[in-house]
């Protein structure tokens, strides 16, 4: 038999239903006040306060991290009595390869002029009908409000201008040099109810042509974020034929699954007839080939 | 990219991947100190020491293990550490208040008692609140970070809450 602390706590992880609540209630009279009251004590305590780390320990943490990156790279030991053995593995599998894989490269060279091409006229039809939408706004008459209601009316212009303003903020922040700056745009777009045309088709340059994978990542993830229009969704279609990383390829691979993106099969196919393709990749996409096929 | 495949990754030696982690768990990392009454510059630099150990340590991080309560074991560790090298590192209650007082909203004052009645909580009983009230975490994930069982972890959140009670009717 179950005893209280187990109901309540599995009823605050959500695992407990009115009903079995009910029921319990009924086998043990007089537990049902006891419940309410810390049900009500837990939901009251306060809201975690917003914190944030200063910039010093963000430096202090990518500085760590660079240090380790290099004693990573300046660490590497020869092993002369390997060498040998490498070098001849290297060579025959370089041979393999190259003439595995001579015909396929060529076929491959002429794709990302098609895809960097689409993007752009994808992008710029987001933001026509974007302007469209703002231009239909600007002709519509303005009606006479109450008081209470102008107040509401200016809050909501206040919002908008500071919603504006974190916009321009990421804009500028996702074209600085540093990764890690990029990075914290990018952080910061998370906690956008909404994006604008500008930082969408920004997200998806970062998402297309970022040098850091990282970054390519974290905008991947930010772009799922928000509401994505059919064509913002071809557009990932388009970016997955494009990547070569293959923990990009593996996230937009789950992301276009999630998103139940029929379009994503042509791709999903080609990436498993690539021999290049490695083999959680490939079986990725062939899982989402049975998904999207369902 | 789920936190379990980065992690992977960077026990696989691709240290980029803990810029990713980094960024997505910094605030919850260093929310979890001051949460745990640490003085704010000491939070700081145990924030900093957990990463450190994620990335010193980052091999100990095998296939099927959940990155949170991961993270957050090593969080626990730092945070026994610095209080076994110095008893200090914690604000008294005083400070906190001031801080808290800076606040504006609706019921400061009961949300201030609450949270001076959590401060005043036995340790076993406030860890096992905080981890399920603020990291959202779990009652197999904190019986893991904790390393006791999960009917342990329900019966200390259960306890936790009726002392809790006790020392917040108390106070008003």
């Amino acid at each position: 038999m179950k005893k209280i602390e187990d109901v309540f706590a599995d009823y605050l992880d959500g695992k407990v239903s009115e009903v079995q609540l009910k029921s319990f209630f009924s086998e043990h009279p007089g537990s049902q006040q006891e419940f309410e009251e810390l049900k009500q004590l837990f939901r009251e305590l306060p809201e975690a306060d917003k914190v944030d780390v200063s910039p010093a320990t963000d430096d202090a943490f990518y500085g760590f991290l660079n240090e380790q990156k290099t004693k990573k790279k300046t660490n590497f030991k020869i092993d002369f009595k390997d060498v040998f053995k490498y070098a001849a593995i290297f060579l025959a599998v370089g041979a393999a390869y190259y003439f595995g894989t001579k015909k396929q490269v060529e076929t491959i060279v002429t794709k990302p002029v098609y895809v960097t091409q689409t993007i752009r006229d994808t992008v710029k039809i987001i933001e026509k009908i974007s302007d469209k939408k703002e231009s239909k706004n600007r002709n519509k008459p303005k009606i006479q409000e109450p008081k209470v209601l102008q107040e509401l009316a200016d809050l909501k212009k206040e919002m908008i201008q500071i919603n504006e303003v974190q916009h321009k903020m990421i804009l500028a922040m996702l074209r600085q040099e540093s990764a890690a700056a990029r990075l914290q745009a990018i952080n910061y777009s998370l906690d956008l109810d909404a994006a604008d045309s500008n930082l969408m088709n920004a997200l998806f340059v970062t998402l297309e042509r970022d040098p850091s994978v990282n970054v390519r990542l974290a905008a991947l993830e930010a772009v799922g974020r928000f509401e994505l229009s059919p064509t913002m969704r071809e557009i990932l279609v388009l970016t997955l034929a494009e990547q070569r990383d293959p923990s990009l390829q593996m996230a937009l691979i789950n992301k276009l699954i999630e998103l139940r993106e029929v379009r994503a099969l042509p791709v999903f196919a080609e990436i498993i007839n690539n021999p290049n393709s490695s083999d959680p990749i490939r079986s990725q996409a062939e899982y989402g080939m049975k998904i999207l096929n369902m | 990219m789920l936190d379990e495949q980065a992690m992977l990754a960077v026990s696989n030696g691709d240290l980029e991947k803990v810029a990713v982690l980094y960024e997505r768990y910094k605030r919850a990392v260093l929310g979890y100190f001051y949460r745990n009454s640490v003085r704010n510059e000491t939070a700081e630099d145990l924030t900093q020491q957990v990463f450190f150990r994620l990335i010193n340590y980052r091999k100990s991080f095998g296939e099927g293990y959940a990155f949170k309560p991961w993270l957050f074991r090593i969080a626990r560790n730092v945070l026994q550490d610095a209080v076994k090298k110095n008893k200090a590192i914690f604000t008294g209650l005083d400070e906190k208040m001031d801080i808290q007082e800076e606040e504006s909203g609706y019921d400061v004052e009961q949300e201030n008692q609450l949270k001076t009645a959590l401060d005043k909580l036995p340790a076993e009983y406030r860890e096992v609140i905080l981890l399920s009230r603020y990291e959202e975490l779990k009652y197999d994930e904190i019986a893991s970070i904790l390393q006791i069982s999960v009917s342990l972890v329900k019966v200390r959140v259960h306890r936790g809450l009726k002392i809790l009670r006790e020392i917040y009717f108390q106070m008003g």
